[in-house]
């Protein structure tokens, strides 16, 4: 559900957590993201800064400036005045990355862990029996057919948690039990109802089915199109996965080892909540 | 310059509060974890309270001095050495090019400071000198430092001979047992009555499987209010599953049925429960406490808290110090 | 001689490489320069522990799974 109001959870001397409601949906995941870009603005002398996540808010403020309730009137009085979500309208990069589909890389890696760790369905069949779909060529199609929201990042930096804009494409898939002791850097993958691409080679949970040649994180903080940041992508971001054949996939992948690969991102604009809703509404075909 | 001889156990370049405005993309605070000596480091070799010194856990470096400087320990007792000579703690200690300082096991406390006048100059990364070892991210080359590195730094204006008086200084226990002071949230709700008043009367063991991400305990087994076991599915099956949310710094996680102390290079989110945070004033406790010793958490007000921050700062600076 | 192989930083003392494996040393063992008789572990890392000196290991002071601090005694050797 929903909370008629935000809820204000102390945590600690200097960390205060904002919850909009209790489930996962993208409604609340805009409230949060919503509320960071109201105090962003705002510049709230005490705040130091926020971090969304699906259904909340962390805020981090300076208790030699604010105390606990003066942050959180602060915040709730930003909050009221945001009114309706569907008023809400952030600014919003779109990315375009190329993917592999079905790909040697997140294949060989699954079937290291199927004779290693535990025997399992591959990911991309797994993926097609728990929602209903006629086959991986489905699977690729619709998983490449939408937007995907950056409601957060973390776990990792850089890390992004990923909801699917066009509701048909959304998809769930349980995650491993146990989890992968590694997975490709790259490695696009599906665990409950979020999407996410693995910044390095780590452990993981995720159903894995795809891969990218563009790396979204950067420790030295020298990559083309990231701008001295060390990660690509910011809550509020959006991607859309382009997908690509292994020749593509070996030239973007040279580009990118000899520092020449620009990002295609479209930076100019806004991602009305209203207006989102709406397109929502006419869609055909909706998955429940 | 500062030469690495020997690397000690990930000794790391670290500075104060650390790497902060970087939480929504899942950057960790990094930083001293017992940031009450640390500053006491800084200040004693004429630093400001944050600038960019050494964090020692466990088993301490040795160092090469290629210049005549000032420095500082602080914090574990490694039983410093200057060419072989001991070296007092808590004190400023003028130091001459080519000679050498080693630290060995620390014997009091986990994690000792070596602050050096003027400060350690590797560059920043998104504002912050502090090593995120894990990801790589600060420090020298993202890492712990290694044998062989030359450290650059500021030129300072250190003095010898000033001392920490040591009724401002942090008492390390000897007796293997820590009170550690926690807030109750975000998810306190979450543990029923039963369960809160145990974690606050049983005794919590620090598992050697503890670093700088997180401080794993060993205790009773936790039980769960209502809200914890009927709730949306989205949550996930375990009790101690809630949606993914963010991780203040210092929170109590409980992974299933193990808590973890989130302390400085941990992760910013996740999908369990943090019925229980421990503030800012209380991490020095974290930073010297060794595996196998015994917490004990004493829950105060976050106003209390905040007093007690506020104390801490008070304490780290210039003006305490008394000359030898 | 009789000498002392100390722990060389604190933590929790294993006497073996793994809990399904045989110890590193038996009571009674001969021990060489530079054998490992156990591991200290620290976070979230195994240190062994060697020895310095040629000999027999004599007697395990500190038990599988103990806490130890630096320069506690971890053994005699003889």
């Amino acid at each position: 559900m929903i909370y008629a109001q935000p809820t204000f959870l102390p945590a600690g001397d200097r960390y205060v957590l904002i919850e909009f409601g209790n489930e996962m949906n993208l409604d609340l995941n805009f409230m949060a993201q919503g509320l960071a870009s109201a105090v962003r603005q705002a510049a709230i002398p005490g705040i130091i800064e926020t971090a969304p996540c699906f259904a909340s808010l962390l805020v981090h403020y300076d208790p030699e400036i604010l105390t606990l309730s003066q942050t959180a009137d602060l915040l709730g009085g930003l909050a009221a005045s945001l009114g309706r979500s569907d008023d809400i309208e952030l600014s919003s990069r779109l990315f375009y990355l190329p993917a592999l589909y079905l790909d040697p890389w997140t294949r060989e890696c699954v079937e290291d862990y199927c004779a290693r760790i535990a025997k399992k369905v591959p990911d991309p069949e797994l993926l097609v029996q728990e929602n209903g779909l006629d086959g991986v060529d489905h699977l690729v199609r619709l998983h490449s057919s939408s937007e995907y929201w950056v409601a957060s990042l973390g776990f990792w930096p850089g890390l992004p948690f990923l909801m699917p804009l066009d509701p048909r494409a959304r998809l769930t898939a349980p995650k491993y039990n146990p989890p992968r002791t590694n997975t490709p850097q790259g490695a696009i993958g599906l665990g409950g109802a979020a999407n996410s691409i693995y910044p390095v080679a780590t452990p993981g949970g995720y159903q894995i089915f795809a891969r990218t040649p563009v790396p979204i994180w950067d420790a030295t903080g020298t990559r083309r199109g990231f701008d001295g940041a060390l990660c690509l992508f910011r809550p509020g971001d959006r991607i859309r996965f382009v997908p690509v054949t292994r020749d593509e996939y070996d030239a973007v992948e040279a580009q990118v080892n000899e520092n020449r690969y620009e990002v295609t991102v479209v930076e100019y604009q806004k991602f009305v909540v209203r207006d989102y809703k709406a397109w929502c509404e006419k869609l055909p075909g909706k998955r429940a | 310059m500062i030469e690495i001889v020997k690397a000690g156990l990930e000794t790391s370049i670290q500075d104060y509060p650390g790497r902060i405005g970087y939480w929504n993309q899942g950057f960790p605070p990094s930083g001293p974890m017992d940031s009450w000596s640390f500053r006491m480091a800084n200040i004693l070799v004429g630093n400001a309270p944050g600038a960019a010194g050494l964090e020692c856990q466990f088993l301490g470096p040795t160092l090469g001095f290629q210049q005549d400087t000032v420095v500082a320990i602080t914090g574990a007792d490694m039983r410093p050495t200057l060419d072989g000579i001991a070296l007092p703690l808590w004190q400023s200690v003028a130091v001459r090019a080519g000679q050498v300082l080693a630290l060995g096991a620390a014997r009091l406390g986990a994690r000792a400071y070596i602050a050096i006048a003027g400060g350690i100059a590797n560059p920043e990364r998104l504002g912050s000198r502090s090593t995120f070892h894990k990801a790589g991210v600060g420090g020298i080359d993202g890492h712990a430092v290694k044998a062989g590195q030359v450290l650059p730094v500021f030129d300072g204006t250190g003095t010898a001979g000033l001392v920490v008086p040591e009724a401002l200084r942090p008492e390390i226990r000897t007796d293997r047992r820590w009170e550690i002071e926690v807030c109750a949230g975000p998810n306190d709700d979450w543990i029923d009555a039963a369960g809160q008043e145990r974690f606050l009367s049983s005794d919590w063991k620090l598992s050697a499987k503890s670093d700088r991400t997180g401080f794993r305990l060993e205790g009773p087994e936790w039980t769960f209010a209502e809200k914890a076991i009927n709730k949306p599915k989205e949550h996930g099956s375990l009790p101690s599953n809630i949606i993914d949310h963010g991780y203040p710094l210092g929170a109590i996680n409980l992974a299933g049925q193990t808590p973890i102390i989130l302390v400085n290079d941990g992760p910013s989110m996740g999908g369990f429960i943090n019925p229980y945070t421990v503030p800012s004033a209380a991490f020095w406790k974290l930073g010297q406490a060794k595996p196998g010793e015994i917490f004990r958490f004493r829950q105060v007000s976050v106003e209390e808290a905040q007093d007690m921050a506020r104390a801490i700062k008070a304490r780290c600076v210039a003006g305490n110090l008394v000359t030898l | 001689m009789a000498t002392q192989i100390l722990a060389p930083l604190p933590g929790v003392f294993y006497r073996r490489p793994t809990p399904a494996e045989p110890p590193f040393k038996e009571e009674g063992d001969a021990v060489a320069v530079g054998d490992t008789i156990g591991l200290v572990e620290a976070m979230k890392s195994f240190f062994p522990v060697e020895a310095e000196t040629a000999g027999r290991l004599v007697a395990y002071r500190i038990e599988d799974g103990q806490t130890v601090d630096a320069d506690d005694v971890i053994a005699d050797i003889a």
